[in-house]
């Protein structure tokens, strides 16, 4: 049948459809009357067909052996648990491994953020200080000035942040945090990181933690002044500058000696 | 709306059996064909009908389907579950395609003896007209059996058969030609 036949049959077809008789259809294409009448004339048989029926017992009981069959198979597999399925069961290790995964990324990663405001004697803090050691072994040579000096404000903040609480503070946490600020000013100085307006500003604020914590839990402590006008240290009992500051280099500033453990 | 998308509505917010029970009535007689003229064997065709609807049943509530699409949705099952037991009766050395494409019913007892209930139950002018559809492929069959005896359009025909709109007018003109042919020879 050619491909004209077929599309006069179509129309045929819609035009009985919608109502119209075979006759009017076969007057307007009695080019193809023959397979016209051929089509339809099957198409009527087949139609016949339809009229077949299933069993009268299989359609009156079939219905409710059926249902429950279906809440059977349903009860059977909810008290076997997890339907099995090969897909699933692949999927789901992949799936608890990614999750897995993103949550340790996104809990770390949280974890990281929130310890950076931490302060000596918190937990966080250990994670502070294990992270910036581990930036320094990773940043190139050229930026680890930057981080000394990053660092050392760091030290400034937190013992500022200790003296300025009212609760009792264990001194010891200040004393370290004062070492540790003149150790990083010493590498931060090694790396040429501070600008002359700079390094007052960092000097004076080293000074001020010194001189507050000296106010605060006596004087014998221990600590010498950094030199920030090209003064001398005020405090004389320990000149030893073992940070070696700027005096070791000849420029009249140095004497930032943390030599601790004079006056405790 | 449609009637049955009604029922489907009404059933997938209540749960109500009385609602499955009238998708039930109306689309069951249309499966139950399907499988008939696909098997030739009246039990298996009530089988496999009683699965098709436990797979409906279990499954329906989970689904939003208007009438279109649970028709296609259901011969899927259908057609999906003939090719399960097929598979599952297979002789080993018979390559499934073979099998599954022509599913024609070539035993001549069970033909001979489906034709005379059909011609008795149907009251066929033309008796050979059976076994000329017994000689469509699988593919043909499914057409023929949707288009004519279900009323169905091009584009739900495509939807079920997982086909072209082209392809299916093909498939049913080959059909219809081959049929006829048969018909003329069977005369002969």
């Amino acid at each position: 049948m050619d491909k004209k036949t077929q599309k006069v049959i179509d129309k045929c077809h819609m035009l009985v459809v919608k109502g119209y008789s075979l006759e009017y259809c076969l007057q307007k294409f009695r080019d193809h009357e023959r397979e016209i009448r051929d089509y339809f004339s099957i198409a009527q048989d087949l139609k016949k067909l339809s009229k077949i029926r299933p069993s009268k017992k299989f359609a009156k009981n079939s219905l409710d052996s059926i249902i429950s069959m279906a809440k059977a198979r349903d009860v059977s597999e909810a008290s076997s648990g997890i339907r099995f399925s090969p897909k699933r069961l692949l999927l789901k290790p992949a799936m608890i491994f990614i999750a897995f995964v993103v949550i340790s990324v996104f809990s770390f990663a949280g974890t990281l953020f929130a310890s950076q405001e931490s302060v000596p004697g918190e937990t966080l803090y250990p994670l502070k200080r294990s992270f910036e050691n581990f930036q320094l072994i990773v940043y190139p040579e050229g930026m680890k000035g930057g981080l000394h000096l990053k660092f050392l404000g760091n030290r400034i903040e937190e013992a500022e942040v200790l003296l300025d609480s009212d609760d009792a503070v264990d001194p010891l946490l200040i004393e370290e945090l004062i070492s540790e600020m003149d150790r990083q000013y010493q590498s931060c100085n090694q790396y040429n990181c501070l600008g002359p307006d700079h390094e007052d500003d960092i000097l004076d604020s080293m000074n001020s933690v010194k001189n507050r914590y000296r106010n605060r839990f006596g004087e014998g402590t221990g600590f010498s002044n950094n030199k920030s006008e090209g003064g001398t240290a005020q405090n004389g009992n320990n000149e030893t500058n073992m940070n070696g500051g700027r005096t070791d280099q000849g420029r009249g500033k140095g004497g930032q000696g943390s030599g601790k453990g004079n006056g405790r | 709306m449609s009637k049955i998308e009604d029922y489907i509505k009404k059933y997938r917010k209540t749960g109500d059996s009385k609602w499955f029970s009238m998708i039930y009535e109306d689309t069951m007689p249309r499966i139950y064909r399907y499988y008939y003229y696909k098997t030739m064997q009246r039990e298996l065709s009530e089988d496999l009908t009683s699965e098709v609807f436990i797979r409906v049943y279990r499954n329906l509530r989970k689904t939003r389907l208007n009438e279109k699409t649970f028709i296609s949705w259901i011969y899927r099952i259908a057609h999906n579950l003939l090719i399960d037991h097929f598979r599952k009766n297979i002789k080993m050395n018979q390559p499934l395609e073979e099998f599954l494409d022509p599913i024609q019913v070539s035993d001549e007892e069970i033909l001979k003896k489906e034709s005379s209930y059909l011609n008795k139950e149907l009251d066929l002018e033309k008796p050979e007209l059976i076994s000329a559809v017994n000689k469509l492929t699988g593919l043909q069959k499914d057409a023929v059996i949707l288009r004519f005896l279900e009323d169905m359009d091009y584009d739900t025909i495509a939807r079920i058969l997982g086909k072209n709109k082209g392809t299916v007018r093909g498939i049913i003109f080959r059909a219809m030609e081959r049929i006829r042919k048969e018909m003329i020879a069977g005369d002969g």
